[in-house]
């Protein structure tokens, strides 16, 4: 029997969603199937995988177990069931036979090197794909069309990735700064900010428990809040004193927030304030009072300090990233910076953003910031273009022979991109001490 | 003649010209009241600083990366009717797939290991750049010289400590905290705010 032809699966899997899917010509953010990462238990103690998550009604006192923990892909017991139920089920979308697919996967920077050898170790010796590559997430970013973003008609003149880039990635577990040049990972500018989403739901989530209704055991419901109301003030000062003189009736900023009806599946949506005096419209539903809390929660990811987490805001951090880089790189970064993760989502963010960024940089630097149309899923969209350049994907990944020969450290090594002997594809780019693992591998 | 005015104090009853003073001889002339150095204490302690504070805020850091409010262990469902096993073909795994899906351990085991196991990858000294000549060097140099480094590790990637005075917000209502309870170092807005933290929040009944 001829083998079929191999297909490319490219899956980012991230702390909240996996953001999976094959990788063809023309491929639309709409091709990419985002899964919930997690094992969800719901009131009656049904145990939700993945994707049955979203047939799921009733989010009330739900808990969660997620496999990927502070953005590391952790728990490989979970997350098996999850990767089984969205890559081996015959009901999936993304139904595949890994021995006849290729495998782009990312991580996080700076992943301990045990996780790392982990995930090799389960990507060929369970799934048995036929070769796989894994990368840090944001190095995928270059390879859209990031011209594109800035000025909508741009072509680009070279080739991807783009020659200098920085990535700044807010997602669910924490949010990463890194430059990438000629589509390498700057690995002495890579900072992290432990705040991502999760941390901003949770601070809701006591804000609103202290001051309307106990929250604490609707983490979904918060987060939904939070993804409906909050926004990223450029005048914080301001709106906190327009929250403590105005009345809640004449303040524009606060909101009500009319909380789900479980029982008649009846779902949670934002409306203009309505006082109370005036009679609500109607007696069944519960309503949730937002004022301050819409921008101050949010505003953690500039002023990490508001809750005494001793780490800079996004604006510092990028500067401290870029004293890492060569001077000559710096103003070309600041001129590509591309906001990616689902905190890119929260209105205001890139407003802010350049406001406090540009009197922090060198004075003959042109700040240019960029959204993607779909923030969550631009890491993917990227590693499609990747997977679709054969000749850069051939000389990057690892197949499963080579695994079998080499072993893991060898494996890590190349994906890497370090030199490795013994294989046909060491050529090009393999320049010494460019080591990922160098040093790592040496040791054992 | 000098004139000695007598502030009232809940120790000292006093009338014109007259005085009663229930402090030692010793403290009388000078009406400090043990009280008044006790209360005093209080307010310069540098609780806001201490050791305890940062414990409890780092707790509550910890407490705000949680996923779920109460511990929960979720066991994987088991699996029914064996409609997956008709993909896979393969019997048994191997085993180092075995020891990884055993494995309990979790991010903060893993990062201990990395650091035990690599100090120099993980270790504050990494966090000095890998190219201090960096800079108005001749650019000759640096183009041979620079490459993407290493990896910092977790523990050096980390942001540093900002520049900017700390802000400090009501825990009430979120407005500025301009006061802070004399008992337990919250922050409050006002009278207000106030009140509504010493009957619910206060969480320090001792001095």
């Amino acid at each position: 029997m001829p083998p079929k032809p191999t297909r490319t699966l490219v899956v980012d899997n991230g702390s909240y969603t996996i953001k999976a899917g094959f990788a063809a010509e023309n491929a639309v953010p709409e091709d990419c199937l985002q899964v919930p990462n997690c094992l969800a238990r719901a009131r009656d103690k049904r145990v939700l995988v993945g994707q049955q998550l979203d047939s799921c009604r009733d989010f009330g006192s739900m808990s969660f177990r997620r496999p990927v923990e502070k953005g590391y892909l952790v728990n490989w017991e979970a997350e098996k069931e999850i990767w089984d139920r969205t890559f081996l089920d015959s009901d999936s979308k993304l139904q595949c036979d890994p021995r006849q697919t290729v495998l782009l996967l990312t991580e996080a920077p700076n992943a301990p090197s045990a996780l790392q050898s982990n995930c090799d170790q389960m990507v060929f010796e369970e799934y048995e794909f036929s070769a796989y590559y894994r990368c840090v997430g944001p190095t995928l970013i270059p390879w859209n069309n990031i011209g594109a973003l800035y000025t909508p008609d741009y072509n680009p003149s070279t080739n991807p990735p783009a020659e200098a880039c920085l990535v700044i990635d807010s997602g669910f577990s924490h949010t990463h700064i890194t430059p990438i040049i000629n589509g390498q990972l700057w690995n002495s500018g890579v900072r992290r900010i432990d705040v991502g989403g999760k941390f901003l739901t949770n601070y809701l989530k006591e804000m609103v428990s202290l001051r309307t209704y106990n929250m604490m055991e609707e983490p979904y419901l918060v987060n939904q809040v939070k993804e409906s109301v909050c926004y990223i003030s450029t005048d914080f000062s301001g709106d906190l004193e327009k929250c403590k003189a105005l009345k809640n009736s004449a303040n524009p900023i606060v909101v009500d927030y009319v909380l789900p009806d479980y029982n008649s599946g009846k779902l949670g949506h934002q409306r203009a304030h309505i006082p109370k005096k005036l009679g609500s419209a109607r007696d069944d539903e519960q309503v949730m009072v937002l004022g301050n809390e819409r921008f101050t929660v949010p505003e953690l990811l500039f002023s990490p300090t508001d809750v005494g987490l001793k780490q800079s805001g996004i604006p510092e951090t990028v500067i401290q990233s870029l004293e890492s880089v060569p001077e000559r790189y710096r103003n070309l970064l600041l001129a590509n910076v591309v906001v990616v993760g689902g905190n890119a989502n929260i209105p205001g963010f890139l407003d802010r953003l350049q406001s406090e960024l540009q009197p922090l940089a060198p004075s003959d630097a042109i700040v240019r910031i960029a959204k993607p149309e779909d923030p969550i899923t631009y890491t993917w969209q990227g590693g499609v273009a990747l997977a679709l350049d054969k000749a850069e994907m051939k000389r990057r990944q690892v197949t499963r022979a080579e695994y079998l020969e080499y072993g893991t450290a060898w494996c890590a090594k190349k994906m890497a991109g370090e030199a490795v002997s013994g294989s046909e594809t060491k050529t090009t780019e393999t320049k010494e001490g460019r080591s990922h693992k160098k040093r790592r591998v040496d040791d054992s | 003649m000098p004139t000695i005015e007598v502030l009232p104090s809940s120790s000292t009853t006093s009338g014109p010209n007259w005085t009663y003073s229930n402090l030692p001889p010793a403290l009388a002339h000078r009406n400090t009241l043990p009280v008044a150095t006790r209360v005093r204490a209080t307010r310069n302690n540098n609780f806001e600083n201490s050791a305890a504070r940062q414990r409890q805020i780092n707790t509550r850091i910890l407490e705000l990366e949680n996923d779920n409010y109460r511990d929960v262990n979720i066991p994987i469902p088991v699996k029914g009717k064996g409609g997956r096993s008709s993909n896979r073909t393969k019997a048994s795994s191997t085993q180092n797939v075995r020891r990884i899906l055993a494995s309990q351990k979790t991010f903060a085991n893993h990062l201990a290991d990395e650091e035990a196991l690599h100090p120099s990858v993980t270790g504050s000294a990494a966090a000095t750049p890998s190219h201090p000549t960096s800079g108005l060097l001749d650019a000759q140099v640096l183009q041979d010289e620079e490459d993407a480094g290493q990896p910092l590790g977790y523990m050096a990637a980390a942001s540093a400590p900002p520049t900017k005075p700390k802000r400090v917000f009501c825990e009430i209502c979120g407005y500025w905290g301009k006061y802070r309870c004399q008992r337990c170092a919250a922050r409050y807005c006002g009278l207000e705010c106030g009140a509504v933290h010493t009957d619910t929040r206060c969480n320090k009944f001792y001095a």
